[in-house]
């Protein structure tokens, strides 16, 4: 038995080994690359105003008044109706359902122009080049690439629908994004620019560094999306549905991937949603804005199911489903260790991680107890979000519970923000059964890798102090017992007469010890 | 003992630093100024910080972070991550004693 824990623990040291060698380091430079940093950053910069776009949704699809009463004409008598709209329009409130609306037209609906725009600012960033200038060639090339295509033959103002502005335009925006600041960036480093006498405030300057650099890109914009008619768009959406597919459509694979990834490095002790959120963000959130023109078409009412189309796995699905309390759906460990934690130090990180853990934050547990580089909680942090993620992804394609489709702010009570994000009260279910579930995984490790703590700091007691400890318990165990009255003969006598489990066992040999206990009686420790 | 703090968002190191302002509190440091912030913040918030702390769970940034505080001349630590447990707040502190000195 022993020699199988031994071969176990080594092969789970190689194993963490070799992720820190290899694992680790590389999905590390590869969230370090510039231009996956500028996507990252690019869309990180686009979440407030996801956030209030999702929060107008919340508000025009709030779950009231979705029934409606209608006479059936057929046979007169009036029935319920579920007739999939908003509160505000059943209940004839139409210029408030406009207000309410167009806030979110004008913020998440159009989250491919504000996404170029920060592709192109932070990229500008990273370069150290005028954020503001580059922005406006960004902008301008990416309208030529959404108007260039019909163009062709006119010369009046070009028309453009609203909605091209979406997150149809994401991926095509990050390689115009990268196009346009290259561009800038060679005429900067080439001195390709008009350049005014030193004289000259920079203020004045700086803009006219823009001209040339602003003047070859629209030209080359203008020549590949109108003359060449390359529609960017339809292109790279083609080109990176295969990728969308697996990370963030109805995908059971990507999604155990992406949470082992996560896991993984989280294990390493390193910020892990952080790094491969930089990568599957966009995804991510072309899955969520799909989710969220799905129930703006108004045919499937307040919840978005998977089987009337919704995209299972936006971010929000592992946010309130799966790393309850925070990556590895640390909730469980902090629930199991209320319920059976014995050691001192585990009972200190448990109370002092509780209340950041109904808020998502789980760094204090991590790096507390920790679970960083540790093998025996590693197994259950990887296990438990694992479990979570496929009883929700098989929840929610059966249609038993809504997907999420708006983008609460990460901090909020899973519950509370399983809620919001899918406006499901089945949602609010789920994450309980979760929760059970998760504490239910934690707590055959959190046992033993309690009563390793607690074995250490009984070790590290004075002998003194442990009989002492060890008196004041009501049980104690057989190895306790054994190191009593092998090291403590004199004391037995005192615990033969505490009504504990192993009293009976105690019995003989407080009589087999009696005398020597009767001598020492006035020097137990007890005493 | 003006400190920054950096993480990935800045909310776990927001309650490491209720625990320094107790270290600090109970060490007599006066004029403790802390702030928390997610690691895109930090090159607008270094100004007015003597020292940059960056969390264990970032410490991927810990070179691209090196070369700011080096240009403005400020230090930096990288927290270990026994530090950064709840229970790490007074051997944090000890470090961050150290590298000021």
């Amino acid at each position: 038995m022993s020699k199988v824990k031994g071969s176990l623990k080594k092969a789970s040291d190689w194993s963490l080994n070799e992720m820190n060698r290899y694992f680790t380091p590389f999905m590390l430079r590869l969230s370090e690359n510039r231009y996956l940093l500028m996507i990252r950053n690019g869309i990180v910069a686009t979440i407030p105003l996801i956030l209030v776009g999702s929060f107008f949704t919340v508000i025009y699809f709030f779950p009231l008044f979705s029934d409606i009463l209608v006479t059936n004409p057929a046979t007169g008598k009036e029935v319920i109706v579920n007739n999939f709209g908003s509160w505000l329009l059943n209940t004839g409130n139409e210029l408030w359902a406009s207000f309410i609306m167009l806030p979110h037209r004008l913020t998440m609906f159009i989250m491919g122009f504000f996404a170029v725009w920060g592709f192109g600012a932070s990229l500008a960033k990273s370069y150290k080049l005028d954020q503001l200038q580059v922005s406006f060639v960004c902008i301008v090339v990416y309208f030529a690439s959404l108007v260039g295509p019909a163009y062709a033959g006119g010369v009046g103002a070009p028309t453009l629908a609203f909605g091209a502005l979406g997150t149809g335009s994401i991926f095509g925006g990050i390689f115009i994004a990268i196009f346009t600041v290259e561009i800038y960036r060679l005429c900067i480093q080439h001195n390709i620019t008009i350049r005014l006498p030193k004289q000259v405030p920079a203020v004045v300057a700086k803009p006219f560094q823009t001209a040339i650099p602003l003047a070859i890109a629209v030209v080359i914009a203008v020549l590949v999306f109108m003359v060449l008619k390359f529609d960017i768009h339809t292109f790279t959406n083609q080109l990176f549905a295969p990728l969308q597919e697996f990370i963030a459509g109805n995908n059971a694979g990507g999604m155990v991937v992406l949470i082992l990834l996560i896991t993984l490095l989280w294990s390493a002790g390193i910020h892990g949603v952080s790094v491969i959120g930089s990568l599957a963000r966009p995804f991510w959130q072309t899955a969520l804005e799909s989710n969220t023109n799905l129930i703006d078409s108004g045919k499937v009412g307040s919840i978005l199911l998977a089987t009337d189309g919704g995209n299972i796995l936006p971010e929000g699905f592992y946010q309130w489903f799966v790393w309850i309390g925070g990556a590895g759906a640390t909730i469980g460990l902090i629930i199991a260790m209320l319920a059976i934690s014995k050691s001192k130090f585990g009972k200190t990180i448990t109370k002092t991680s509780a209340v950041p853990s109904i808020f998502n934050i789980n760094e204090p547990i991590i790096f507390g107890f920790p679970i960083m580089l540790n093998p025996v909680l590693i197994v259950p942090f990887i296990l438990a979000p694992l479990v979570n993620g496929i009883i929700t992804y098989l929840v929610m394609s059966w249609g038993w519970v809504g997907v999420p489709y708006t983008l609460p702010a990460w901090t909020l009570p899973a519950p509370v923000g399983a809620f919001f994000a899918t406006l499901d009260w089945r949602s609010i279910i789920l994450v309980f059964v979760n929760i059970a579930i998760a504490t239910l995984i934690y707590l055959p490790f959190a046992k033993a890798y309690d009563r390793q703590l607690y074995r250490n700091e009984v070790e590290q007691l004075e002998s003194d102090e442990k009989v002492a400890f060890y008196l004041s318990k009501k049980k104690i165990s057989a190895q306790e017992y054994e190191w009593l009255v092998q090291t403590h003969d004199d004391v037995t006598n005192f615990i033969g007469t505490k009504k504990n489990k192993y009293y009976k066992n105690l019995k003989p040999i407080k009589l087999d010890n009696a005398k020597k206990a009767k001598d020492s009686e006035t020097t137990s420790v007890a005493e | 003992m003006k400190i920054l703090l950096v993480c990935s968002g800045g909310m776990s190191t927001a309650i490491l630093l209720t625990a320094l302002k107790q270290q600090a509190e109970k060490l007599g440091i006066k004029e403790f100024i802390a702030e928390a912030v997610g690691f895109e913040n930090v090159p607008d918030h270094l100004d007015g910080y003597e020292i940059l702390l960056v969390a264990p769970q970032v410490r991927h940034k810990f070179n691209g972070l090196k070369q700011l505080t080096d240009e403005k001349k400020k230090k930096i630590y990288q927290i270990l991550p026994t530090e950064y447990a709840p229970t790490g707040a007074p051997a944090l502190m000890q470090s961050i004693i150290k590298v000021l000195k």
